[in-house]
This record gives C-alpha cells, sequence and structure tokens, in this order.
C-alpha cells in the first residue's frame, strides 16, 4: 500500500523534519553521514514510523547491492588461466614483427627522404634539369611492407593489430551511439 | 568521517604483499608476475565484467590491463596510491575505452540466455534459493546496464569491490564529494529499478 503512493505525494505531505530527515537517509544507507549527524537521525526515526519505513526500504536496497554485486561476475578457473596465456604470451614472448620491420621502415623514411629532396630540388631547379622520376624506388622499397602483412609469425602478435584496426573501423559508426541512448 | 561497513573484507597486509611481489617482478621473476596476477586478476575482471556486462571483452580489458600494468610497473609510485587504486584506475579507463569502441547493449545478452560468466551461488541450497540468487543476479545485472556509466562506476566500486570514497575519488580522478554524489544518485536509480518483489522473494527463500 505505501510503495504504490507516488514518491511526490508523498513528498508533498510530510513535515519539514520529515523531509530533512528524508535527504538525509540515502546518505546514511551509503555511508555518508557524520557521527553526530547520524545520532540526530536515530532520535528522530526512533518515533516516526514513516520515516522509519523509508529506512527499511533503503536498506532492502543496499542489502541486494552488498550481496549481489561482490558476486557479479566471477571467473572461472578456466577463464582466469587463458586470460593467464595471453598475458604470458605479450609478456615475455619477444614481439618478432616490431623487430623485423625495422629495416623496412628505415628504408621507408629514406626513400621518402629522397623523393622530398627530388622534389624540392625538382622544384627549385625546373628548368635546368628535370630529374628522373623515382616511382622505380617506391616500389622497389614498398614491396617489402606488403609482403609483411600476412606474417606467419607469431598469433599472440596479430591480436593487438586486429583490435586497433577494428577500432579505427568502428571509431567513426560508434560515435553517435552513446548519444542515441539518452534518452 | 563516514563509517565503513566490513561487507568486503580485504587482507590489511595486502598492499605490503603486493610491494614485495613487485619489487620480485622488477627484477624479472616470472613467478612473481603469475603470483601477481593470481592475487588481483579475479577482482580485475569482476570489475571489468560489471562495467562491460560481456563476458569476451571483460577477459579482453583483463588481458590487455595486466600486460599494461607488467609492462609500466617502473611508473607505479606507491607515495601517490596503493597498486590496487592504481590497477582500477587501469581498468576503469580501458573498459571506458571499450565501450566507446563498441556501442553495447543496454541489457546484456548473457543475462537473457542464461549468464556465462554466473556468479557463483552460495553452496549446499534448495533450487528455488537457487533460482531466486539467479533472478537477483539477472535483475541486477539489467538494473546496472540502465545505469549510466559514471554511476555504474561509481556503485560497482563502491559495493561489488568495496572501496573507500577517498579510494574511489583517486580511481575516478574526481573530488571525494562527487564520488559520494554518483553513489548516492545510483543508490537512488537501483533502489527504483530492482524490483521490491524479487527482493522480497529472495530474503523468503534465503530465511528458509
Ligand atoms: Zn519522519
Amino acid at each position: 500500500m505505501y510503495l504504490k503512493v507516488p514518491f511526490s505525494r508523498r513528498q508533498a505531505t510530510l513535515s519539514m523534519r520529515c523531509r530533512t530527515i528524508r535527504h538525509q537517509l540515502k546518505a546514511y544507507v551509503t555511508d555518508q553521514l557524520s557521527q553526530a549527524q547520524r545520532l540526530r537521525l536515530a532520535k528522530h526515526i526512533a518515533h516516526c514510523e514513516s520515516c522509519y519505513a523509508e529506512l527499511q526500504c533503503e536498506l532492502a536496497t543496499v542489502y541486494e547491492l552488498k550481496r549481489h554485486l561482490p558476486a557479479l561476475g566471477q571467473p572461472n578457473a578456466a577463464q582466469l588461466a587463458r586470460i593467464w596465456q595471453g598475458v604470458k604470451a605479450q609478456t615475455w614472448q619477444k614481439p618478432p614483427r616490431y623487430t623485423d620491420l625495422r629495416p623496412a621502415s628505415a628504408l621507408l623514411t629514406l626513400t621518402l627522404t629522397l623523393m622530398c629532396a627530388a622534389f624540392v630540388f625538382r622544384g627549385s631547379a625546373a628548368v635546368a634539369a628535370p630529374l628522373p622520376p623515382s616511382p622505380a624506388i617506391v616500389r622497389a622499397t614498398l614491396t617489402p611492407i606488403f609482403t609483411e602483412t600476412p606474417d606467419p609469425l607469431g598469433n599472440a602478435m596479430a591480436r593487438p593489430t586486429a583490435s586497433l584496426t577494428a577500432l579505427y573501423a568502428n571509431a567513426p559508426s560508434a560515435a553517435p551511439a552513446p548519444s542515441a541512448r539518452k534518452p | 568521517m563516514a563509517k565503513q561497513m566490513a561487507y568486503s573484507a580485504r587482507d590489511p597486509n595486502e598492499e605490503a604483499q603486493f610491494q614485495s611481489l613487485i619489487a620480485r617482478c622488477k627484477e624479472g621473476d616470472q613467478a612473481a608476475h603469475e603470483a601477481l596476477y593470481n592475487a588481483v586478476a579475479g577482482d580485475v575482471y569482476r570489475l571489468a565484467y560489471s562495467l562491460l556486462l560481456h563476458p569476451q571483452d571483460s577477459e579482453d580489458v583483463v588481458q590487455e590491463v595486466m600486460v599494461y600494468v607488467f609492462r609500466s610497473l617502473h611508473q607505479f609510485d606507491p607515495q601517490r596510491g596503493s597498486f590496487r587504486t592504481w590497477l582500477y584506475t587501469i581498468t576503469v579507463s580501458r573498459c571506458r575505452n571499450a565501450r566507446r569502441r563498441k556501442w553495447l547493449p543496454t541489457v546484456a545478452l548473457s543475462s537473457l540466455i542464461g549468464m556465462k560468466g554466473e556468479p557463483r551461488a552460495p553452496s549446499a541450497q534448495s533450487p528455488e534459493v537457487a533460482v531466486a540468487w539467479r533472478n537477483a543476479c539477472e535483475s541486477l545485472e539489467r538494473a546496472l546496464g540502465a545505469l549510466s556509466p559514471r554511476l555504474c562506476e561509481a556503485i560497482v566500486l563502491r559495493y561489488g569491490q568495496g572501496l573507500t570514497y577517498r579510494e574511489m575519488a583517486e580511481v575516478l580522478n574526481c573530488p571525494q564529494k562527487t564520488a559520494e554524489s554518483r553513489v548516492r544518485l545510483a543508490h537512488e536509480a537501483l533502489r527504483s529499478i530492482l524490483n521490491d518483489v524479487e527482493i522480497g522473494l529472495l530474503e523468503e527463500f534465503s530465511s528458509a
């Protein structure tokens, strides 16, 4: 019977004192009151039946949370073991791709530098002597990078790459979602 | 100021144990890494699961977090806070990223088709109590899914992990008062979401 009364109407019929207490009840059940405030609350609750009933409702929610939240999402041993294998692989296996990529990226840097130099040179001395175009160099240095992509090495390293690409792929489509969730 | 209730008893020597494990980890001791993982992975998973409500995403987050923690142990400064709050700060931030990366349905699918990461119900109980426990967990999961992410973080850190408001402020990088008001707001929202009938039923079965 009590629970069926809408919250706003219940509030309207309360005395000033009760209204203050109601406000404090939430702070009380979430452990946010000082000793003095708790004493004042206790004195009121002792002789006000309606505030006492309200306290019982608040306590039921807290009880529910304290009882069930710590139990939510308990992992089983198999899950923890599986995660540990992944952590181990990523922590102690030297990422082979990273070291293998170094000469390739050095080559790429060199090519880019050469291209920039060629561009600047051609720009400043365009009339004098046009340089031969450089696509041959670019093709030669880019090839190893493309063959690098289907990497037969370590599956462990394939994972972060996959999630990274997923991150970039999903980023624009995922962006409007949170606003759509808001009522 | 506020009285701390002992709903999540934590070993008072925990921090000292973490420190000695971390010291060994820094020397490259692999067994110490494993011990540290075993000490915290369960809690990190629970935290991730409560925030994401998705078993596979939670596993991914735990792996990311632990790899990052092991690589960044030299960055951890015990003067600035406990290892646990540092660990939870990283976990909460990774969960926010995971949410952003992928829009999550408000109601976890797992809660509709029999949970995979099912909470361990108290052992030695009648089937009725087991059903009531399961129902309570499912409605709690649904209620968490309906909360805003910030309120969900607050209530999960408070009641799921038993953090003090001060620790929460550290993890969430906000003033303590903000952490307190978020818990009050979450409490109020959950109270209206959680079905009173189910709570009543559960208490009936538990006392039986
Ligand atoms: Zn009153």
